[in-house]
């Protein structure tokens, strides 16, 4: 029979060891001793600070697609484009494959991962959880390197300096809300630790067992 | 000091809820989650999307990415056309940019991976501290590539004035698209527990 480890223990998803994590102080956070991967980190009020994050990238996001985040200007006529503008150009154009990829991976998993760390926030810190939250924990680990609106972002810039020469082009009011959900969104995905919140959801789960009722 | 959770005492970790718990079980004692080993199958998965990668890098760089229509004449653009034109004019920060990420990144990346996969077949990058830094490096490097296809994707749906000038996206966006995202999904299948485990089956030995 094996000593119960599953309260203190992490095995490194890089080489395997098995460490002793124990109760991390918030603010500190895990290495492996032998590779240096991060076990865990203890980010100090993770839950208010995904909540808050999470919810400030939302009212961004909502900014962001209300208005056109690029001006174009050439010999007198003038165009704007939205962020939803740009995919649907792209189906116009008969790019279909390209419409569809752009549009998950610049709008529609930022979104999701913002709705799925509100919803963690507001579920662990009122207690309303059971083992199958924990699966929601696992798909945004899964799909961390999908969420690509950063790296659209950079695309904006890049071509923004590409095309100056040949037209006149204007950053608009989206073009700053787009900014800050990036911000915002990568400050709340940098508060999800899963072994932590792993950790709080058992504890949860643990006591309503043990005191049936007290839901 | 036991140096494999899995091969020294028998324990695995569920990759879902991170419990610790003995290797025997099929499922995780608390959330239900399949438990399992070692991704080891992942290795052939690697290096089939490997091999997709691969071909898709041909015509991502042989076709043409972007094509700009200006006046009724129409230019073509392969990724490394657009960095020459991109540097005869003097653009010489956005060159550089796109020819790391569209050019060495995917050169570099196909190199780490053929390195990892091979693993102990290959004799060179064998202390798996440094093959779990390449690993790493693949891993956070590789979405950035696709900042070209954005470029040609936002430019495509932003101008549209019709005669005046209009940009659409060539075949090669598509396929550079594809090789970015296979590539991504052959770093995700590799487990770099098993450049640990072939370490200590060489120390053993």
């Amino acid at each position: 029979m094996h000593r119960d480890y599953s309260h203190s223990h992490a095995i490194c998803h890089e080489c395997d060891l098995l460490s002793f994590v124990g109760d991390l102080p918030s603010g500190h956070k895990a290495i492996c001793p032998r590779c240096g991967a991060v076990l865990t980190r203890s980010r100090k009020n993770a839950l208010d600070r995904m909540l808050i994050f999470g919810l400030t990238a939302i009212i961004c996001l909502l900014f962001s697609t209300l208005f056109s985040y690029v001006d174009l200007s050439v010999q007198g006529q003038e165009r704007g484009v939205t962020l939803l503008e740009t995919v649907a150009v792209l189906f116009e154009l008969q790019e279909r494959a390209l419409a569809l990829f752009t549009a998950v991976v610049i709008i529609g998993l930022p979104t999701f991962f913002v709705g799925v760390t509100c919803w963690l926030a507001v579920s662990i810190k009122w207690e309303r959880v059971s083992a199958r939250t924990i699966r929601l924990l696992r798909i945004v680990g899964h799909l961390q390197f999908w969420n690509m609106a950063e790296i659209f972002f950079l695309g904006i810039l890049i071509s923004m300096v590409k095309v100056s020469s040949m037209v006149d082009v204007e950053v608009g009011t989206s073009f700053w809300a787009y900014a800050m959900f990036n911000v915002f969104l990568i400050a709340a995905l940098a508060q999800v630790d899963r072994y932590q919140l792993a950790q709080k959801i058992k504890r949860i789960v643990h006591d309503k067992q043990v005191s049936p009722g007290a839901v | 000091m036991p140096s494999s959770a899995l091969h020294d005492l028998n324990l695995v970790n569920c990759r879902q809820c991170e419990t610790v718990q003995a290797a025997d079980h099929l499922h995780c004692s608390f959330c239900g989650h399949a438990l399992h080993g070692r991704k080891r199958y992942r290795l052939q998965r690697a290096w089939s999307f490997l091999i997709t990668a691969l071909i898709l890098y041909v015509p991502a760089n042989m076709l043409p990415i972007m094509v700009t229509y200006e006046l009724g004449n129409g230019t073509y653009n392969t990724i490394a056309g657009g960095v020459v034109a991109l540097w005869e004019h003097g653009d010489y920060l956005i060159a550089l940019i796109i020819l790391v990420a569209s050019l060495l990144v995917p050169v570099a990346k196909f190199a780490a991976l053929i390195i990892l996969c091979l693993g102990d077949r290959l004799k060179i990058v064998d202390r798996p501290y440094n093959r779990a830094t390449i690993y790493r490096l693949t891993e956070f490097v590789g979405r950035w590539s696709m900042v070209d296809v954005f470029v040609v994707a936002f430019l495509a749906s932003l101008i549209q004035l019709g005669n005046l000038m209009s940009v659409y996206p060539g075949p090669a966006a598509l396929a550079f698209a594809g090789m970015v995202i296979f590539s991504m999904l052959a770093a995700n299948s590799l487990d770099p527990k098993l450049f640990w485990d072939a370490y200590e089956q060489r120390q053993r030995h």
